[in-house]
């Protein structure tokens, strides 16, 4: 089975743990917790016929990714970047962090993702895409689950060609 | 190796709050003080098994030659629970290397700090 590192990441409160928890136990809890350090969970999903065993971190909100301790990103074969559809301060910085992160990572896949999008609109999410530097990959909703395993397999098929 | 766990526990001071592991080069548990909790049954199994925080960096492991830092971390499997600061660090035993983990339990600091990082994330959230 082959294994990968991914991280998500992104300013605080913009529901990585969320994800996280969506993902790996496939629950959802409205009250907002905020993350310190890291945490770390597994999930093995199939991706064309082959096992892929997910190595998930949960890491601490930064509104900068440069403040996040590098070490996290050692081995990362992929980053998901989690912006607030709601919250403009979490996308203000998406350019240079998505540069910093393309530096640091040196060839680590990077999904830029749009969360809490069952808070926005489809009229307000149309405006939002205007609006941003770098377009989104995938927009997501952590509470619903919506898009959060295609996010998965969409990052997993890459991970494993 | 378990008079070299003792010893290195003594010279570096760790105190009860601090569990030694000693793993091969293959994640496979060699020995442990079980100050936090115990491995017996483990012995000899990959440790990468149930730490998928070991699993994820231990390609990494095997390259460092100086002791490695890894704080707040924060594990909820079965054996432990809380938050941990970690120190990895490669060792030579009569001729075996072997990769020293020490786990330190932080959970009543790193707590006071979420509550605070809590409400400090709070304040901003309602700001905006």
């Amino acid at each position: 089975m082959i294994s990968k590192k991914v991280i998500l990441t992104g300013s605080f409160g913009v529901g990585k743990t969320s994800l996280f928890n969506q993902f790996i136990y496939n629950k959802f809890d409205e009250k907002y917790l905020t993350t310190i350090g890291v945490k770390v969970n597994k999930k093995t999903i199939n991706v064309e016929g082959e096992e892929l065993s997910i190595l998930l971190w949960d890491i601490a909100g930064e509104v900068a990714q440069d403040k996040v301790p590098t070490s996290y990103f050692l081995g990362a074969s992929g980053i998901i970047y989690v912006l607030d559809l709601t919250r403009p301060s979490t996308y203000k910085n998406l350019k240079a962090d998505i540069e910093y992160l393309k530096e640091i990572t040196q060839g680590g896949i990077i999904k830029i993702i749009g969360n809490k999008k069952d808070l926005v609109s489809e009229e307000k999410l149309f405006e939002i895409k205007n609006e941003i530097d770098l377009p989104w990959d995938l927009v997501t909703s952590a509470k619903t689950g919506e898009n959060v395993e295609q996010l998965f397999l969409i990052l997993g098929r890459e991970l494993v060609t | 190796m378990t008079d070299f766990l003792q010893h290195y526990k003594t010279q570096k001071q760790l105190s009860t709050d601090s569990q030694i592991i000693l793993m091969d080069r293959k994640g496979q548990l060699k020995a442990s003080c079980n100050a936090l909790f115990s491995t017996e049954g483990l012995l000899n199994a990959s440790i990468l098994q149930w730490s998928p925080f070991l699993e994820s960096i231990f390609a990494n492991l095997l390259q460092i030659d100086k002791p490695f830092e890894f704080n707040c971390v924060e594990s909820n499997i079965e054996y432990l629970t809380g938050f941990f600061d970690y120190h990895f660090q490669p060792i030579e035993i009569e001729g075996k290397p072997y990769i020293l983990w020490v786990i330190t339990d932080k959970t009543s600091i790193y707590s006071r700090q979420q509550e605070q990082q809590q409400r400090h994330h709070n304040r901003i959230l309602r700001e905006e």
